[in-house]
């Protein structure tokens, strides 16, 4: 979790782990709540009811053993306010900690608890089955978060990637004289287009990428002396102007001969304007070009004998 | 669309290569077989000998086709071992399943057509996610450069030393390798075959989970899966087993979250029947082997989960030999942290050139 800190929420922390973790939605609570049903009511049935039939069978495990055990112990480990603390002094946990929650069968719990209550304390009627059935599965919908609550999107392209994608990739190859071009594109397709050729090469990672779109970057750090990725991160990936030989000694610098950006976003005249030019076009994308003064010489090493040594001990210690 | 219809009906190769795997490994005569149980105790030895074969050519240095050649091998040599040790056993294994599915057609129909509907709309969408430029970008790279996590999967350049997060979990490594058997593409492979078989499992797992639950009473099983599929779609936050299963269910912590986790907790049951089963306890120890090569945050998840489900039932059994057995299926675990404690303390490095 990236914004929670264990040193900063102290111990608190979990709380807010917790609410994090199933923001929106009643799920925990649904557990909590089957936990309670499956360990009380079934263990001694209802109101002198005879005990559901699950409960009954000679070689089957009693409910209660179980959900109840193993969530008491998450109860005194995982959900313990001490002990994302304890922890967190001698590993760092603050951005994983949350997968400690994924120990607790949540969804096993919450549907075990749904088939007994429809199956065993709604009767023997179909309809007061289905009903009960259908009164569950509203708790579940109502009480939770939709994945596609923002809409369903089909996959454009059997790759699971936008159309555009496979065409950036072979306007680049056509244009460029190497096999390993390098390329700077906006957010989306910098965090895509590897994933479908991995020959081209990137000017920047994910993670500056990442710094960039939550504010590290400026008109001001990119200005800096050789701090080039700024540069191109400001220019693509911000839609920041900043004078035309400071983009030149950036893309000179990390060896990015191609640009590509949406033709929308009024960065292509700028780009133009800094030298570079027009190469290709898709439907929404502009492919440019920079000519580079001193070309990358990109070749992957040859490992063909490295193979015949033999690694020593010291080769794995620092 | 027939590459996508080609990749969907790979799903069926993991199974039979899982099954098999699995039957080298348990099959007997005076024993029958299960079919959930053979797959599932499969997934984890498939795993856990392809990292075996992985690891000496990483340290080699050695390029992805070798490994390919190897796996290709190895892989062929334990399907033949399956098959010769446990084709009788097979036979009656599928007679059972059959007559099972015979006696409780229409609750087999129902979970059929659950998981059907699971999947295609999860597969059929389209989902934007971060962390696939790593997961699918490193078996891209690999193919492209013929080499096993020696260039940066974000940007190709080449990396100095192995990134010790992800040098044990070669899952996707083992994609590659058969994106280069297969000659298929990875998004395809990744995003559809691993997909759908990572969806099935967890079905898989719900369902062995809810034959023990009710003992068999397959109308209570059926409803059981249904609650749970329609739960994974609404319990989405970034976080939560759920959203790694619909939006991120190419990588390793999906199967970690929904398979291997689960997993553990329906030994936790069956264990609690018997928990001097000593086939259970061997289980265990092959998911606790087998986990950390799908994920890294196994090496931590693994051992936690063991220690939250056999403490209970150590109190509730009160058997003593449960904790040297449970201890004994933390180690892989706990070793797997201390090596990544040591490389990120600087005391241990892996290189991807000799010094």
């Amino acid at each position: 979790m990236q914004s929670l800190n264990i040193a900063d929420a102290g111990f608190g922390y979990i709380i807010k782990c917790i609410g994090l973790y199933y923001e929106g939605n009643v799920y925990f609570i649904l557990y909590l709540i089957s936990i309670a049903f499956l360990s009380v009511f079934g263990e001694s049935g209802i109101k002198g009811k005879p005990l559901p039939a699950a409960m009954k069978e000679p070689s089957a495990v009693r409910l209660r053993e179980i959900f109840l055990p193993q969530f008491v112990f998450m109860a005194l480990t995982v959900y313990n306010p001490l002990f994302p603390v304890a922890l967190n002094t001698f590993f760092d946990v603050n951005k994983e900690y949350y997968r400690f929650l994924w120990m607790a069968p949540i969804i096993i719990c919450i549907a075990a608890a749904g088939s007994i209550i429809v199956f065993e304390y709604a009767g023997s009627s179909r309809i007061r089955r289905a009903a009960s059935a259908l009164l569950i599965i509203c708790i579940l919908v109502s009480g939770g978060t939709f994945l596609y609550k923002d809409g369903y999107i089909p996959s454009p392209t059997i790759y699971h990637m936008p159309t555009e994608i496979p065409e950036v990739s072979r306007l680049i190859h056509e244009d460029a004289d190497e096999e390993y071009p390098r390329a700077m594109f906006e957010y989306d397709y910098n965090m895509m287009i590897r994933q479908y050729d991995a020959s081209i090469l990137l000017a920047c990672d994910r993670e500056a990428y990442m710094e960039a779109m939550g504010g590290g970057v400026t008109y001001e750090s990119a200005m800096e002396e050789g701090n080039y990725i700024h540069r191109l991160l400001a220019v693509v990936g911000l839609g920041i102007r900043i004078p035309g030989d400071y983009l030149r000694s950036a893309l000179e610098n990390t060896h990015t001969e191609y640009v590509v950006v949406t033709t929308a976003s009024g960065n292509v005249d700028y780009l133009k304007g800094a030298g570079l030019t027009v190469v290709g076009e898709t439907a929404n994308h502009t492919i440019l070009h920079y000519e580079p003064k001193e070309r990358e010489d990109f070749e992957l090493p040859d490992y063909s004998e490295v193979w015949r040594l033999t690694p020593q001990v010291y080769d794995f210690l620092l | 669309m027939t590459e996508a219809s080609g990749a969907v009906l790979l799903t069926a190769l993991n199974f039979i290569l899982y099954f098999l795997f699995g039957a080298a490994l348990t099959a007997s005569k005076k024993r029958n077989m299960s079919l959930t149980g053979t797959v599932f105790a499969g997934l984890f030895f498939y795993y856990l000998m392809f990292t075996l074969c992985c690891m000496p050519v990483m340290f080699r240095w050695r390029p992805l086709h070798v490994l390919t050649c190897i796996w290709g091998a190895v892989a062929g040599i334990i399907c033949l071992i399956g098959i010769l040790r446990g084709y009788k056993a097979m036979g009656k294994c599928f007679l059972n399943a059959f007559s099972h599915f015979r006696k409780n057609v229409s609750a087999f129909i129902f979970i059929a057509i659950i998981t059907a509907v699971f999947i295609g709309v999860v597969v059929y969408s389209y989902q934007f996610t971060l962390d696939a430029s790593y997961y699918v970008g490193s078996v891209t790279t690999a193919l492209q450069t013929d080499t096993i996590n020696m260039y940066d999967p974000f940007t190709g350049d080449w990396l100095d030393h192995y990134e010790m997060r992800y040098f044990f979990s070669t899952f996707t490594m083992n994609d590659a390798v058969l994106c280069s058997l297969l000659h298929i593409h990875p998004l395809l492979w990744c995003k559809i075959t691993i997909s759908c078989t990572a969806m099935i499992l967890t079905v898989m797992v719900l369902y062995m989970t809810g034959n023990k639950i009710f003992s068999g009473d397959m109308k209570k099983i059926s409803v059981f899966i249904l609650f749970a599929v329609i739960a994974d779609f609404f319990m989405i936050t970034i976080y939560t087993t759920s959203a790694f299963l619909m939006t991120r269910n190419y990588e390793g912590k999906c199967l970690l979250g929904n398979v291997v986790l689960p997993g553990i907790f329906y030994i936790y049951i069956c264990l609690l029947e018997n928990v001097k089963d000593l086939r259970l306890w061997r289980l265990l120890f092959l998911v606790a082997l087998g986990a950390p090569v799908l994920s890294s945050s196994a090496n931590m998840l693994i051992p936690a989960m063991i220690g939250v489900t056999i403490v209970p039932l150590f109190i509730l059994r009160r058997d003593l030999s449960v904790i040297p057995k449970s201890l004994v299926c933390m180690l892989p675990g706990l070793i797997l942290t201390a090596v990544y404690i040591a490389y990120v303390k600087n005391i241990i490095v892996f290189y991807t050139y000799p010094r």
